[in-house]
């Protein structure tokens, strides 16, 4: 069995396991209310401010929306990788060490949690609704266009909780920061990007390029201005940032002496 | 009652000496701080509406739900007390000669003040340090920040009422942690910890004035920006008292009556 159907085959696994606990719907509730906390306060603001500029709630809700769908999804099948320290503390990766098959798939695959599905519908259902609200035809090309995103993104988010993996090779404590970084990195797409302070459009610009896979898609396929053929970069970006990721993991992984266990 | 403080003075130290977590958490709240700054100016300056409190108020505020967000519930909860409970390791508490209310709530009052006491002065350093105008801003007056701190201390007891409650939902072991948790985001939303109550809609100002998690952290935090006249700060504290008082009777009659019935798990 090769490394995909291996990975496979542990989700399914994680999975089955999980519908029985019968009270997994009651779970992914709490998620889902936990989820709708993190744009509340935008939504309400929009409530009350009515819109930035000719920045509506639905344009900011579409940028977000793409954002939460893309880390909902790279949550749930790259989990494993959020509990990194662990496998590495415990031992559990020298066991990964020595079975020959893909070191990044094995530790992928360590957890999967359904309730993180909240965010893949919460992201879905945004996204849906607020392309409705502006009234938005999607020819085939912006079909195209946003799946190709998507996909930026999930790898871009995958890159970053490599990153965070990675750090966890050098120091035995986690560094939260990186946390900060990946899940806090798509805070900034609730204000419309010219009206950030020039330091943080600057950073996730070129730092963390997450701009590439929500504003400037998302500008393609509604008309905002930007030039169309930039929405395509959400892949590129988003695979060179994966690349880089994984190389600073390998890294880690070419230089890992056991703690023990 | 000797036990009780002594229990309350060892947990303090024990969180006081958890340095792991320190730089995590000030960092942590030190972005949101920000970030959640940054949004709300761009709000206020290219928006059109109108708030009772001004853009300076409410990005001040921000950075106090940051400074004291270990007050309110969820925070880094208690999750041992999970754990207690899915292993069996629970019964432990029922040998002691102690109440067991009154014991998890001391343990949880250090588990509020002492995050509380460590990330104090780093994250309101930082903030004080932040430009203009996403920085934190100076008091109404020093009174004023003094009633801030004490009405932030004095709902802590409400606070820990709240995790008591939420103790109680998780000895019920078959609908797992999900109504505790559920629970506890949901007082998390209402104590303002989120946005500023005063930002919410105008037509739920009343309600939202008077329910049991804004004693928790919104109107303290009032207090500090002048939002709330001094005069009234006695108000706040009377809310508190009766909402903790709700909350300690509620949850001793449901703990009361889990335990008669609690099953335990493991062995």
């Amino acid at each position: 069995m090769n490394g995909v159907r291996l990975y496979f085959r542990y989700i399914r696994l994680h999975f089955l396991s999980q519908l029985q606990y019968t009270l997994w719907p009651m779970a992914l509730l709490a998620t889902a209310l936990f989820v709708a906390t993190d744009p509340l306060d935008a939504l309400l603001m929009f409530d009350r401010f009515g819109a930035i500029g000719e920045w509506t709630a639905s344009r900011i809700l579409l940028m977000y929306g793409m954002a939460l769908f893309a880390f909902g999804l790279a949550e749930l099948f790259a989990r494993g990788l959020d509990f990194f320290p662990q496998l590495v503390r415990g031992g559990e990766f020298d066991r990964m060490l020595l079975r020959p098959r893909s070191l990044l798939l094995q530790s992928m695959a360590t957890r999967f949690h359904l309730n993180r599905l909240a965010r893949v519908i919460g992201g879905l259902a945004l996204l849906i609704v607020s392309l409705r609200a502006q009234g938005v035809a999607l020819g085939v090309m912006d079909l195209a266009m946003l799946a190709l995103a998507i996909l930026g993104g999930i790898l871009f988010y995958v890159g970053a909780f490599l990153l965070a993996a990675g750090v966890a090779f050098f120091t035995i404590a986690s560094v939260e920061w990186v946390n900060v970084l990946t899940n806090g990195s798509y805070q900034a797409l609730k204000v419309p990007p010219q009206y950030l302070p020039p330091w943080l459009r600057g950073a996730i610009t070129f730092v963390f390029p997450i701009l590439a896979y929500a504003y400037y898609p998302a500008s393609a396929i509604c008309g905002w201005g930007e030039p169309y053929a930039l929405g395509f970069a959400a892949l590129p970006a988003g695979a060179a940032f994966f690349a880089l990721c994984y190389a600073f993991w390998r890294f880690g992984v070419r230089h890992y002496k056991s703690t023990g266990s | 009652m000797k036990a009780y403080l002594s229990i309350l003075r060892q947990q303090m130290i024990g969180q006081l000496q958890y340095r792991a977590g320190f730089w995590a958490g000030t960092l942590n709240h030190i972005f949101w701080g920000v970030a959640r700054a940054a949004i709300l100016v761009a709000f206020y300056l290219y928006g059109q509406g109108e708030a009772d409190i001004t853009m300076r108020q409410a990005v001040s505020m921000v950075w106090l739900q940051q400074v004291a967000g270990s007050l309110v519930p969820g925070w880094n909860t208690d999750i041992a007390l999970y754990t207690q409970i899915r292993s069996g390791d629970v019964a432990y508490e029922l040998l002691r000669p102690m109440d067991a209310y009154a014991h998890w709530y001391v343990k949880s009052l250090a588990g509020r003040l002492g995050p509380f006491l460590l990330v104090l002065v780093p994250v309101l350093g930082a903030g004080l340090l932040v430009p203009e105008p996403w920085g934190l801003g100076a008091p109404a007056s020093p009174l004023h920040a003094l009633a801030c701190l004490l009405t932030l201390l004095s709902g802590v007891f409400t606070s820990c009422a709240m995790i008591l409650l939420s103790y109680a939902m998780l000895l019920d072991v078959r609908v797992g942690d999900a109504p505790s948790r559920m629970a506890v985001t949901v007082a998390q939303i209402l104590s303002g910890l989120y946005l500023p109550l005063q930002l919410w809609p105008e037509a739920m100002q009343t309600f939202l004035y008077y329910q049991p998690f804004a004693g928790m952290l919104d109107l303290p935090v009032r207090l500090y920006v002048g939002a709330q006249p001094l005069a009234r700060a006695g108000e706040i504290v009377l809310l508190q008292a009766f909402w903790t008082a709700v909350f300690v009777l509620a949850g001793r009659a449901w703990i009361g009556r889990s335990f008669k019935k609690l099953v335990i798990q493991g062995g």
